[in-house]
């Protein structure tokens, strides 16, 4: 490059720093403002954000997520744990019959009931059936 | 051991640094630093705006800066503030810009594209408006050229906007701008050197 083209590039970059730092000093009064707000808003944030509370609030959103992994683990593992409900075993034709029979289920159900005489008559009857036929 | 070696070496990569509070720091310190955020605070926002065509995303990078340095470098030697500075806010102009590619991209394929958009776009003619204040036909003159200016500046690649713009707005020498791009003085000059010519071809009709 020239001495001539040189300067005339010295020249653009004087003129250039002239402009923009002419601009910058001209910054209008709301423009300035907002500047100056948003400096106190970082060194407040700043603080703020060294603040005791914040270092706990910050671990705030990890805990709860953890917290909601740890009960879904918990009552997964409960489920897997707890046997499922057993399907009551297959009904006799003889309890079916007994809850059919209201008479014979009111019954089953006294508590003073000498199941031993009812079941003495039902052989005494059965007995007396095969005598009769033979 | 000169203050760009200092700073290369003890901060790789600019990892953040962990361990700060604002609150240890001498209510000395903290008004010094506050102090220094007023003397950039102008100029880092034109360097913003600038690059980002957009005011209410410039204001937002500077606080975003603003933040960062004082959250985590606030304990170095102030000496240190204003390359680490600039250099966080380069970062928080890309970090805009490239944010501002992504909603781009999926804006254009969605079927309502165009609309909500334009509210930001770098278009804006609203937002990008001169002051409506009467003036003077040669502060016309100068605002012209002036918009012209940024608009140039804006079609740089990063590193030669950066170099320029630094050494124009902020006034920095070499050895700082190199400091701030953490790049070496012979790298700045050079691309410094290619924006001013690019920028006297691209403004040569406002400069004759």
């Amino acid at each position: 490059m020239s001495a001539e083209e040189d300067g005339s590039l010295d020249e653009f970059a004087r003129r250039t720093r002239a402009l923009l730092q002419e601009s910058v000093a001209n910054l209008d009064g709301a423009m300035r403002s907002r500047l100056t707000r948003a400096r106190y808003a970082a060194l407040e944030q700043a603080a703020a954000g060294n603040s005791p509370a914040w270092s706990w609030q910050r671990w705030l959103p990890a805990g709860a997520i953890a917290s909601a992994v740890l009960t879904v683990l918990i009552v997964v593992g409960q489920q897997r744990a707890t046997p499922p409900l057993q399907a009551s075993a297959p009904a006799s034709g003889e309890d079916i019959e007994l809850l059919a029979d209201a008479d014979g289920l009111a019954l089953a159900q006294e508590a003073d009931v000498d199941y031993d005489f009812y079941e003495w008559a039902v052989y005494a009857a059965q007995d007396d059936h095969a005598g009769v036929g033979t | 051991m000169n203050l760009c070696a200092q700073l290369l070496t003890e901060s790789p990569g600019l990892a953040p640094l962990e361990v700060f509070a604002l609150q240890d720091s001498t209510p000395l310190e903290s008004a010094q630093l506050a102090d220094f955020l007023a003397t950039v605070e102008r100029p880092a926002f034109r360097i913003a705006q600038i690059a980002l065509r957009h005011e209410q995303d410039a204001l937002d990078a500077v606080q975003d800066a603003m933040l960062r340095l004082v959250r985590r470098y606030a304990e170095r030697p102030a000496a240190q503030w204003r390359p680490l500075f600039y250099r966080i806010l380069e970062n928080c102009v890309r970090d805009t810009q490239r944010r501002r590619r992504t909603r781009n991209n999926v804006i254009a394929w969605l079927p309502w594209r165009g609309t909500e958009d334009d509210e930001h776009d770098e278009t804006d003619v609203i937002a990008q408006a001169p002051d409506p204040a009467p003036s003077p036909a040669a502060q016309v003159q100068t605002d012209e050229t002036l918009q012209a200016l940024e608009r140039a500046v804006a079609q740089l690649p990063a590193r030669q906007r950066q170099a320029f713009l630094l050494r124009s707005i902020e006034g920095m020498d070499v050895a700082a701008t190199a400091l701030a791009m953490r790049c070496s003085e012979g790298s700045v000059k050079t691309h410094y050197f290619r924006a001013l010519q690019t920028l006297r071809e691209l403004l040569g009709e406002y400069w004759s």
